[in-house]
This record gives structure tokens, C-alpha cells and sequence, in this order.
């Protein structure tokens, strides 16, 4: 399984969560029977003039109808394309978008204004982020959560692979590569049994 | 909003990357009677006459279409995920699921299960010649073919193939054929010691 590859696949569930973040979308004309995409618009048609954050999924439906603008979210805009580019390592990307990357390439799919930029941003971004987040996810003795909470989804990911490769490569020179152990979802089952009865 | 839901029962799957959740059928139902109300107001539009500026329905109709299709990927996204979790069950616990597992299981998938399971089997039956070959077997390359192991539960009495009778209580350490034992070890009821 890829890491970038497989996320488009229709089951994806990081694709789907990923297309659920809201993008600014405003209509210049009235729209008919689309009331209920506004809590508090009254009646069953949509102002003009109305500006409302909708899923990724909804805006991608509407945005070439007469009269519908889109525009970038926050995280895209310049002000956060001029931080990113600053120093890409101290944000906590994590808070700014769970899904910075998927959701960023999502959005360029669309003809955004900008989307060359985003594309651009979202590689120097991870380039700039790339070398420490190697080095915390192998050095398994610094483990700060501090960092950890900076990952955006697919960084998460990338961390979590790496760490896991540097502990079969430890194993195997250790000669451990022989051990019947127990299976990932038998010992998580068993962990979470072992729980339940020291609650109750 | 439309595909609130469904997001739900997305992001509650998500959560739970190692634990088998509950099937939860109250919240597929309310998915599916959304997707009624959308496709009832697709429907009556279809059916009206279309005018640019009293009854202008296209954008109202593309907007259900796209919640639709929305809540059916996330159904069957939700569907999926879940027999993937069970397909990697059936390999690390066998055949027989515990119970807190079985618990969580929709009825279509305790049928799933027992269809994949009868399959496995005829496929390794139907390879390697007469007697099969068990791919459950050397996950990672052997070593040895003896192991060294501990038990971790009282399992009770286990027969190997050449009829030998052992029997597998707490703490108790045997030499055993690593082919016979592997998937107790696997399934946490024996720990593989010493080895080198």
C-alpha cells in the first residue's frame, strides 16, 4: 500500500475526511432551493449576496453555476502561504488543517486562483519539514509529543513508517528475526480486554 | 446539513484503527432516510416544469446529487473498511473470533466472515499438492524447526500430528514443532522464548 497513492482510492477514508474541510463560497444571484445550506437564512432560496463555508464536496458540485465565487481557504491565503514560507518548521500544522496536504491538493483541482501557488507551497512545505521530522521519527530516545502534535495527517503517517522500519532494522541486527510474535490485532484485542477488567 | 451523518460514521471508524467498533445500524438508518428526503426533492424537480426564474432547480438538484453520491461513498467506504479489518482478523485470529469481536459484527458480516473463512480454506486445501499447504504457516522464515515456549494461558490439551499429548498449562515451558505451535503464538496463547 502507497502512502500517496492509495489515499484517492473511492474507500479512502483519510480522502473522504479530507474532503469535508470547508471552503468560502459566495453567490452574487439569487439561488432557489438551496435555503437549508443556510441555518439562518430564512425560506427556501439563497439571498444574493450570501457568503457561507461549505465541504469541499458541496463547493465542488456548485462552483461553475452562474454567479458562485469561490475563494481560498485561510491556510492557503497569503499571509499563511508568507509564514509557511518563512519557517515551515514551527507551525503546528496540525491545528491550521488536519489535512494540509490532501485537502490542498484537493482544492488546486479546482480553478482556483492561485493553484499553481498552492501546488508549489504545499511541496516546499513538506521539503521544509521533511529532514526533521526523519530525524525525530529514528532517534526513538528524543520522544517529545510536542512534535508529534505539530504532524498534519500524512506527516503522522510518514513518522509512524519510519519508526517502524528503524525498529526491524534494530531487530534484525539484534538476530531477532526469528521470533514468533504475537499478532497486531490479537494483542490490541487483548490489551483492550485486560482494560475493560480492571475497570469493572 | 447533508452527509453530517455519514461523516460521523466516517470519523468514529477512523478513530478506532486497532478496536473492532460496533456495527452501528441507528445512524446508518437516519443515512438512509436523509438519502429518501434528497432523492424525493430530485424526483418532484424532475417532474415540474423548468423555468429560469420561478422554479430554477438546477443548482438545488446538483447540490443533492453531489450530497447523495456524498453519503453513498461514505456507506459503503464505512462497509468496506470494516471487511478489510475482518480479512486481517481472520488471518492473526483464525478462524474462531472472540466474543467481544463477534459482538460488534452486523449479521451480513458474521455471514461475510463465514463465507471468507470456508473460501481460505478451500483455496489452501486446493494448492501444494494433496495434502494442501497451510499459508497460515512461516509468516517470517523459520529458523528452527523446534521452539522453545511458555505459556501464557491454560490452553488445555493439545495433540501434535504424531499423536504426542501435551498439555498446556500457565507458566509451563515446552519444546515444541514450530510448524504446530505458530498460531498459538500468533493468537497470544503461547510466547516464543530463547530464541536466537
Amino acid at each position: 500500500m502507497s502512502l500517496f497513492g492509495k489515499r484517492n482510492h473511492y474507500f479512502s477514508l483519510n480522502d473522504i475526511l479530507a474532503s469535508q474541510e470547508r471552503v468560502p463560497i459566495s453567490f452574487g444571484t439569487p439561488v432557489s432551493y438551496l435555503g437549508e445550506l443556510d441555518a439562518s437564512s430564512e425560506g427556501n432560496a439563497l439571498p444574493a449576496g450570501t457568503t457561507l463555508e461549505l465541504s469541499y464536496w458541496l463547493v465542488a458540485s456548485l462552483y461553475q453555476e452562474d454567479g458562485v465565487g469561490i475563494d481560498l481557504p485561510k491556510q492557503y491565503k497569503q499571509a499563511w502561504r508568507d509564514i509557511l514560507a518563512a519557517d515551515a518548521k514551527v507551525v503546528n500544522l496540525q491545528r491550521l488543517c488536519k489535512y494540509f496536504y490532501e485537502f490542498g491538493k484537493l482544492v488546486s483541482l479546482i480553478r482556483i486562483r492561485d493553484h499553481q501557488d498552492i501546488i508549489e507551497l504545499l511541496i516546499q512545505t513538506l521539503v521544509d519539514r521533511h529532514r526533521e521530522l526523519t530525524s525525530w521519527a529514528v532517534h526513538s530516545c528524543k520522544r517529545d509529543n510536542e512534535f508529534l502534535e505539530k504532524l498534519e495527517d500524512i506527516e503522522r503517517e510518514l513518522s509512524k513508517r519510519a519508526t517502524a522500519a528503524e525498529r526491524d532494522l534494530s531487530n534484525w541486527l539484534q538476530h531477532d528475526g526469528g521470533r514468533i510474535r504475537k499478532a497486531e490485532l490479537v494483542n490490541a484485542h487483548d490489551r483492550l480486554v485486560a482494560s475493560t477488567r480492571a475497570f469493572t | 446539513m447533508w452527509g453530517d451523518k455519514a461523516i460521523e460514521l466516517i470519523k468514529e471508524l477512523e478513530r478506532s484503527t486497532e478496536i473492532f467498533p460496533p456495527f452501528d445500524d441507528d445512524k446508518i438508518r437516519l443515512i438512509l432516510e436523509e438519502c429518501r428526503v434528497l432523492n424525493q426533492f430530485i424526483e418532484d424537480a424532475m417532474n415540474s416544469t423548468f423555468h429560469p426564474e420561478t422554479n430554477n432547480y438546477l443548482a438545488g438538484v446538483k447540490a443533492r446529487t453531489a450530497a447523495l453520491e456524498r453519503n453513498k461513498r461514505c456507506l459503503l467506504a464505512y462497509q468496506w473498511n470494516r471487511l478489510q479489518m475482518l480479512r486481517k482478523m481472520r488471518w492473526e485470529f483464525g478462524s474462531i473470533l472472540p466474543v467481544e469481536i463477534k459482538a460488534n459484527m452486523s449479521e451480513g458480516e458474521v455471514a461475510w466472515f463465514a463465507k471468507y473463512s470456508k473460501a481460505l480454506a478451500n483455496y489452501m486445501k486446493g494448492i501444494g499438492g494433496r495434502n494442501g499447504l497451510n499459508l497460515m504457516l512461516d509468516m517470517q522464515p523459520p529458523k528452527d524447526l523446534y521452539i522453545e515456549v511458555r505459556c501464557l494461558k491454560d490452553f488445555g490439551k493439545l495433540e501434535l500430528d504424531t499423536g504426542e499429548v501435551f498439555y498446556l498449562s500457565q507458566n509451563s515451558q515446552h519444546y515444541m514443532p514450530r510448524s504446530q505451535v505458530e498460531n498459538l503464538v500468533r493468537q497470544g496463547v503461547l510466547e516464543h522464548i530463547n530464541w536466537s
